[in-house]
């Protein structure tokens, strides 16, 4: 037995109570979470404290692709570079796997403490990184109530979807399409309508253009409402009068905001409810 | 007779694509159908043999006033100039202004192209400066391209520089063939006012000023038309090559070195060249249709190689 002082006895009680008491949260959560994915962004500011969020992502800011503009301005932001990240100090960072692999590898280099995820391809998967970025950001429950706050919208738009579902597909700049395997055609067929993009053999994401559209056309179009860049080639292809010329009852296109149509996440509770409109409107 | 062939191959062209429509079934089409001959069709037609018979205009009057057999609007440079020109229009975003500001920036850039091409080829005019200069001046601009465009916050900006720099027909309208038309017919009337002045210049500049022709007065009505044509039709379709500078060559052992009598010929056999290219390029195989600039190169690069052989063999 050791011979100790009788007040380093009681120190050292009082210290080994404490981290025997404190031991769950040994898991400190992090103090500085930077994003360098908008989408990553969208999550992240439901569920972290705005004190730990040390930067977002510059995309984050245009209000053509992001719903969450006005929160994001409150927080500095990065153009996801290696230099800007390393220079905040962060003690975590949030990636897409599709981020600048130049990027991602000077991270790792560098002993970053890096998470990335992948591009979500389904509403469950979409759930789990919901989940996962909120026990890294040290709230979980903040992601559970997220999610149900999902399934939610996600559940009334799959009750104002009718019996019979409407083909459609979506169509962005220079005729970029998603296919069945892809998260926004799952929230679109839960909300009535199917996917068309079968027809031209698209499964993930494929390239559509005019005439093979033309052959075997959806009862809706939504394209997005475009940028401003007129006379671009990408833009072109969407503001065609061919797609305007058609009949209303075999194609009409819907007008679709564009930041709905990149993001998986909280993205989803604004996609359905948009769905369930145009489903309305048709 | 190459009237004969234009007409075939427009037929040919308005029936081909993913489903064949063919003549027989003109009459009697469904909206679609109608909608897609009409929208799709016909106006990609049109543009092919314009922009064709431009490029081969073009062509035929650079290499007569040149006197250089390798000119042509892309080799030189001039096409690249005008797609920059084109692209700092959107992406300063002067183009959403008025429809038209797209074509005249375009033409603005093969403006300066050519203005370039004669002030830095100048006195040196063999065929190795003269090429020199236009792979400058291409460098030049396809940086200048990728650089407007890697500044942009446009998302598909990648997407963006492939459709500008590789040229292609696929997905046009009524507006893009109307908007290039009033450049074309303008700039051909300034070349056909060449035309003389062309001739005279196949005996040398000296022998040229002494039948009278006011060189300067040509060059300028030349960078004029060439500007106007080049730069419309690249705001059309973005870059494409080789066009002008295959069909000269290929119609000269039929209609003679003239460089006046190759001006029209070239401009039919370019439209022809051209839509042959595109009905072709409508069967690529594969879920993506080959790019029509990238399937000119195709065609032209081993003929600039048979040329440039020929060449050595004729200097040697």
């Amino acid at each position: 037995m050791l011979r100790l002082r009788p007040w380093r006895a009681i120190a050292l009680m009082v210290i080994l109570t404490i981290l025997g008491a404190t031991s769950p949260l040994i898991y400190a959560a992090p103090t500085r979470i930077v994003s360098i994915n908008p989408c990553l962004d969208q999550i992240l500011i439901e569920v972290a404290d705005p004190q730990q969020i040390a930067a977002l992502s510059y995309y984050s800011l245009d209000p053509l692709s992001s719903l969450i503009t006005d929160r994001a301005k409150h927080f500095p932001s990065t153009y996801e570079s290696a230099e800007e990240v390393m220079a905040l100090k962060p003690d975590l960072v949030l990636a897409s796997a599709y981020s600048s692999k130049a990027t991602l590898r000077t991270l790792k280099k560098l002993n970053v403490n890096l998470v990335l995820f992948d591009l979500p391809n389904s509403i469950e998967i979409s759930a789990q990184q919901v989940l996962s970025i909120a026990e890294l950001a040290g709230h979980p429950e903040r992601g559970l109530a997220l999610n149900q706050r999902i399934n939610e919208a996600l559940a009334r738009a799959k009750i104002q979807s009718s019996k019979t579902p409407i083909s459609a597909l979506v169509y962005q700049e220079n005729g970029f399409v998603p296919g069945d395997k892809t998260l926004i055609s799952q929230v679109m067929t839960l909300s009535g309508f199917t996917n068309q993009a079968s027809a031209y053999g698209v499964k993930y994401w494929g390239i559509v253009h005019l005439e093979d559209l033309l052959h075997s056309p959806p009862k809706v179009l939504f394209t997005p409402t475009t940028r401003n860049e007129v006379g671009s080639w990408s833009s072109r292809i969407i503001a065609h009068p061919v797609l305007t010329k058609l009949p209303t009852n075999i194609m009409r296109e819907s007008p679709f905001p564009e930041n709905l149509m990149s993001c998986a996440g909280p993205t989803l509770i604004p996609l359905a409810k948009a769905f369930s409109a145009a489903l309305k409107s048709n | 007779m190459l009237i004969a062939v234009v007409t075939l191959l427009s037929i040919l062209s308005l029936a081909s694509g993913r489903i064949w429509i063919g003549p027989e079934q003109w009459l009697s089409l469904d909206t679609l159908s109608q909608t897609l001959m009409w929208d799709l069709r016909l106006p990609r037609t049109l543009l092919a043999l314009m922009v064709g018979a431009s490029l081969g205009l073009c062509g035929a009057a650079l290499q007569g006033f040149t006197r250089n057999p390798l000119a042509d609007p892309a080799l030189l440079g001039i096409s690249s100039m005008a797609a920059l020109g084109a692209i700092l229009s959107i992406y300063l975003g002067l183009s959403s202004l008025e429809p038209w500001v797209l074509a005249a920036a375009a033409i603005t850039g093969a403006f300066v192209g050519i203005v370039l091409l004669i002030l830095l080829s100048g006195l040196a005019n063999t065929i190795t400066s003269f090429i020199l200069v236009g792979v400058i001046l291409q460098t030049l601009a396809s940086a200048g391209v990728a650089l407007t465009l890697s500044m942009s916050d446009n998302p598909w900006a990648s997407d963006e520089i492939i459709n500008w720099l590789l040229g292609s027909l696929q997905d046009r309208s009524w507006e893009d063939f109307l908007f290039a038309l009033p450049g074309v017919l303008i700039g051909t009337a300034f070349i056909m006012l060449t035309r003389p002045a062309l001739d005279a210049l196949s005996l040398g500049e000296i022998g040229a000023r002494a039948l009278g022709v006011n060189l300067r007065n040509t060059q300028w009505l030349l960078v004029l038309g060439v500007g106007l044509v080049s730069g419309s039709c690249v705001a059309a379709t973005g870059e494409i090559g080789f066009v002008g500078f295959i069909v000269p060559h290929l119609l000269r052992p039929l209609v003679g070195n003239l460089p006046s009598k190759l001006l029209i010929p070239s401009a039919f056999a370019g439209g022809a060249m051209l839509l042959a290219a595109d009905i072709a390029v409508r069967f690529s195989p594969g879920a993506q249709e080959l790019k029509l600039g990238v399937a000119m190169t195709l065609i032209g690069a081993p003929f600039f190689l048979m040329l440039l052989i020929k060449l050595r063999r004729q200097a040697a």
